[in-house]
């Protein structure tokens, strides 16, 4: 290929308009064309720079006192007769916002079906007529449900109906599968069953939201929606019952071929049997390529871990940008109206395929209104205030995001509790501490306490500065005392949460002059909820048993302890394991921080019994720290093998590590000796 | 649920809703349609600028737009984003200023790039620089490159909308890409 015929197709290759076969042969150009290659990248930053210029301007001089006298001309709008009263009121009733999610939903199905409502449509900004201010009809508009009768017992009990209770499941590929979104009925009924009780712990409340949404599904003619959502509240790719994907497993036996049921079976896999998930998933794409959804979770394969670009993807099988890319932009073909690759959007690293769609999400989320939508602002966010370049864009970013939670708090009435963390989320972001304590002291959602007690913590922390470590004995005792007063307050927000009680047996064992009964009975609660295992941290086991050491008591359990802790960080391995990552790769065991919390509590354990001179079991808890050491040599031996991390950062950390407590296993040897003598 | 307590602790500087505001100047309240103006006069106007590459005949074509959304309001019916609406409408009158080829003669040159300005250091500067190249431009050159490359819009959407065939398009994005870059010299 000649200069001339790439300079020709240059801009096309560049808006991805080629056939692939094209575009290839002009990469096979650029690879040995040094011009081009500049050329290329001229443009690409001149896209860049044009892609981030702002899209508002203001004008020099107000333009309103030109415009009134012309508006004052012109009387009032035209047509506003023309609206049938019923209709006026209701919209009005919807605009007053706040009011509760009966009212909300039942405006929302008032406005759908309304004949006049029906006429009335959105296509986005892009899509332009130049005569007269209708808009085109929709795209994708779904066809209408039977009404939605909500709940019933059995689904309120999470019992699941058997598969074959006689539904049309011939509908699921018929009606609603080829669509992108479901209709706002179907968006409400999600709502609804997203309301969990608030007792139930986040593990299980996961399965009994899934399981209602099962159900809804089987009593809504199988709406597809519904049962993909009930997939997509479980915690996928990993600690997904085997139950759940015999169900759909059963269902597709039922009716073999099926695309919505292999979709939603092959979806089950995900983390499981992930070949096959791809292998189920490209074949779909083959067989139905107007079905949208296998190319979005073949971008969400493709895009494990999810996480930002520039962080390491060595040790995850399927990570693969390109084909994020590929199976995205295929989505967004199908469904251009869809907020949904918010969700993924992290994992582009195309500057200008990231920051293009970024702008178009942001266009479809300022007309949305519906929670599913509203909730994905977090993320964008996110995603438009660390991968935005520049000072200006940064400014005009906070901006947006200053206006969205305006907006934002406009629509909360009637929402969910989730809905609350994207408020405090983003006043989070702002800077605006006072809004954001306001709004997380209202949270009750475990998202919500748990962040109110991160905030108050970092906030009292940074007005009580720890004591240094030669203060006066009266100093750390006042600080020690004032901080176990505030673990009232943690406490009592958060009372599940391992991490306040924690703080509280902290404090308690710096406080020598509290008895020792309130410091065992802060460990005992701390155990009992490690041994629950709603959300605590394997490692608190070995940080119990150092507290313990240190202050000198139950030290009979803490070899126990220290055992107790590495098998349940073991265990959480397991249950956390998927096939996305290589084997080993990326478990907590694979890390040192489980060895070095051990080997902590049994060097504090081999202090405690110095300290009443127990030689024996002293010199047993230094052969444990020897131990710990052999684990540390294989890993630093296993890290050295590694190419990719050689003479990182990360191993020169641990072979300092590993020295250190060399030298402490000597100078301990040495105490012992003396003591013995 | 969240309760509307919570709203009210933060109404206190909270704007009214945009809906409300709508539904307000539907029935006539100028004072309604004054929020609405300010809260999306920018938007509106950078688009008018961008295109029109004159500050007056942006100034003149971004009342126009307020005037004439004031006038047709109440063909608005809610369903679709206002921004959406306003921003089509806005398109309208713009094209209608471009076809104005009698005025058009009189303000721009359909010639080559100017020489380019100052030199580059900040990126402040750089988008400067960038948005008084996209002014330089030729006038189809620059509606088609501020549609494709800024506002994102695809080459079948501007062609639609310009009248144009979509090779043309594409060569005018072209030619509006090698401009720029020959006046940015990146």
């Amino acid at each position: 290929m000649k200069c001339a015929d790439f300079v020709d197709r240059m801009d096309d290759y560049l808006d991805l308009a080629l056939p692939q076969s094209e575009q290839q042969n002009l990469e096979a150009h650029l690879a040995e064309c040094v011009d081009c290659r500049e050329r290329v990248r001229s443009i690409k930053s001149l896209l860049c720079q044009s892609a981030a210029l702002p899209k508002s301007i203001n004008p020099d001089h107000d333009l309103w006192p030109a415009i009134l006298p012309k508006i004052h001309a012109a009387g009032i709008p035209q047509t506003n007769i023309a609206r049938p009263v019923r209709f006026q009121w209701s919209w009005r009733l919807t605009a007053v916002v706040v009011a509760g999610a009966a009212l909300v939903l039942a405006a929302t199905l008032f406005l759908t079906h309304h004949p006049e409502s029906q006429s009335i449509s959105s296509s986005g900004s892009s899509v332009l007529r130049k005569t007269g201010e209708e808009l085109p009809a929709p795209r994708g508009q779904q066809p209408r449900l039977p009404a939605i009768t909500g709940t019933t017992e059995s689904a309120k009990n999470g019992i699941v109906p058997s598969e074959d209770s006689g539904a049309s499941i011939g509908r699921v590929m018929n009606s609603t599968a080829c669509q992108c979104e479901p209709s706002a009925e179907i968006l409400g009924v999600v709502e609804n069953a997203l309301l969990v009780d608030e007792s139930l712990p986040d593990s299980r409340s996961a399965e009994v939201v899934s399981d209602r949404l099962f159900n809804l599904a089987r009593e809504n003619e199988d709406d597809f929606f519904l049962l993909k959502s009930s997939l997509e509240v479980l915690p996928f790719p990993s600690r997904v019952p085997d139950s759940v994907r015999d169900r759909y497993r059963r269902l597709l036996l039922q009716h073999p071929g099926e695309a919505g049921l292999t979709y939603l079976y092959a979806f089950s896999l995900y983390g499981k049997n992930t070949p096959e998930m791809i292998r189920l998933m490209k074949q779909l794409i083959a067989e139905n390529p107007s079905f949208p959804w296998p190319n979005f979770a073949l971008a969400k394969v493709y895009g494990f871990p999810n996480m930002p670009v520039d962080m390491s993807r060595s040790g995850y099988i399927y990570n693969d940008p390109n084909k994020v890319q590929t199976y995205l932009r295929a989505f967004m073909e199908l469904c251009p109206e869809s907020p949904e690759p918010i969700r993924i959007l992290i994992s582009v690293t195309d500057p200008l395929f990231f920051s293009s769609t970024l702008s178009h999400m942001r266009e479809l989320l300022v007309t949305r209104t519906d929670t599913r939508s509203l909730l994905m602002y977090p993320a964008l966010w996110s995603m438009e205030t660390t991968r935005q370049a520049g000072d200006a864009v940064a400014n005009q970013t906070w901006q947006w995001v200053s206006a969205d939670l305006k907006r934002l708090l406009s629509l909360a009435g009637g929402r969910p509790p989730e809905f609350l963390s994207v408020l405090w989320s983003g006043y989070r972001g702002m800077g605006d501490m006072e809004t954001l304590r306001i709004l997380l002291a209202k949270d009750t959602s475990i998202e919500g306490r748990s962040a109110f007690v991160a905030f108050d913590t970092q906030e009292w922390s940074a007005n009580n500065p720890a004591p240094a470590a030669d203060a006066t004995v009266q100093t750390k005792t006042a600080y020690w005392e004032k901080r176990l007063q505030r673990t009232d307050i943690w406490i009592k927000k958060a009372p599940e949460f391992t991490f306040v009680w924690m703080d509280r047996l902290k404090s308690l064992s710096e406080l020598k002059n509290h008895p020792e009964t309130e410091f065992t009975g802060a460990g005992e609660k701390v155990l009992s909820l490690l041994r629950g295992g709603a959300d605590s941290l394997s490692l608190d086991f070995m940080k119990l048993a150092t507290l313990y050491a240190n202050r000198g008591v139950r030290l009979d359990q803490i070899p126990s302890l220290i055992r107790e802790g590495l098998a349940a960080v073991e265990k959480r391995d397991l249950e956390n394991a998927n096939d996305l990552k290589s084997p080993g790769f990326n478990t907590e065991m694979g890390r040192f921080l489980p060895w070095q919390y051990a080997d902590d509590a049994w060097h504090a354990l081999f202090d405690a019994y110095l300290r009443i001179a127990e030689i024996d079991r002293a010199r047993s808890a230094l052969d444990e720290v020897e131990k710990g050491m052999t684990e540390w040599r294989n890993k630093i031996a296993t890290m050295q093998a590694n190419t990719q991390v050689n003479n990182s950062y990360s191993l020169l950390i641990v072979t300092d590590g590993l020295l250190a407590r060399e030298k402490w296993l000597n100078e301990a040897r040495g105490r012992l000796a003396l003591k013995k003598k | 649920m969240v309760s509307s307590e919570l709203l009210m602790e933060k109404a206190g500087y909270l704007e009214k809703d945009a809906s409300d505001l709508i539904a307000e100047a539907q029935s006539g309240n100028q004072a309604a349609f004054e929020e609405i103006y300010r809260l999306h006069v920018g938007r509106v106007y950078a688009i008018c600028l961008r295109i029109l590459a004159d500050r007056s005949r942006a100034d003149e074509v971004a009342q126009q737009v307020f005037v004439r959304a004031w006038i047709k309001l109440c063909s608005f019916r809610g369903e679709s984003s206002f921004a959406s609406w306003l921003y089509r409408l806005s398109i309208n009158m713009i094209l209608d200023e471009l076809n104005s080829s009698k005025r058009e003669s009189a303000h721009i040159q359909d010639s080559g790039p100017v020489t380019p300005g100052s030199h580059v250091e900040t990126a402040h500067n750089l988008k400067l620089d960038l948005e008084k190249a996209i002014s330089s431009l030729p006038k189809q050159a620059r509606a088609v490159f501020v549609w494709h490359d800024i506002e994102g819009w695809k080459h079948e959407e501007i062609a639609g909308t310009m009248g144009l065939a979509i090779g043309t398009c594409k060569a005018q994005l072209s030619r509006a890409r090698r401009i720029l870059r020959e006046v940015l010299g990146t």
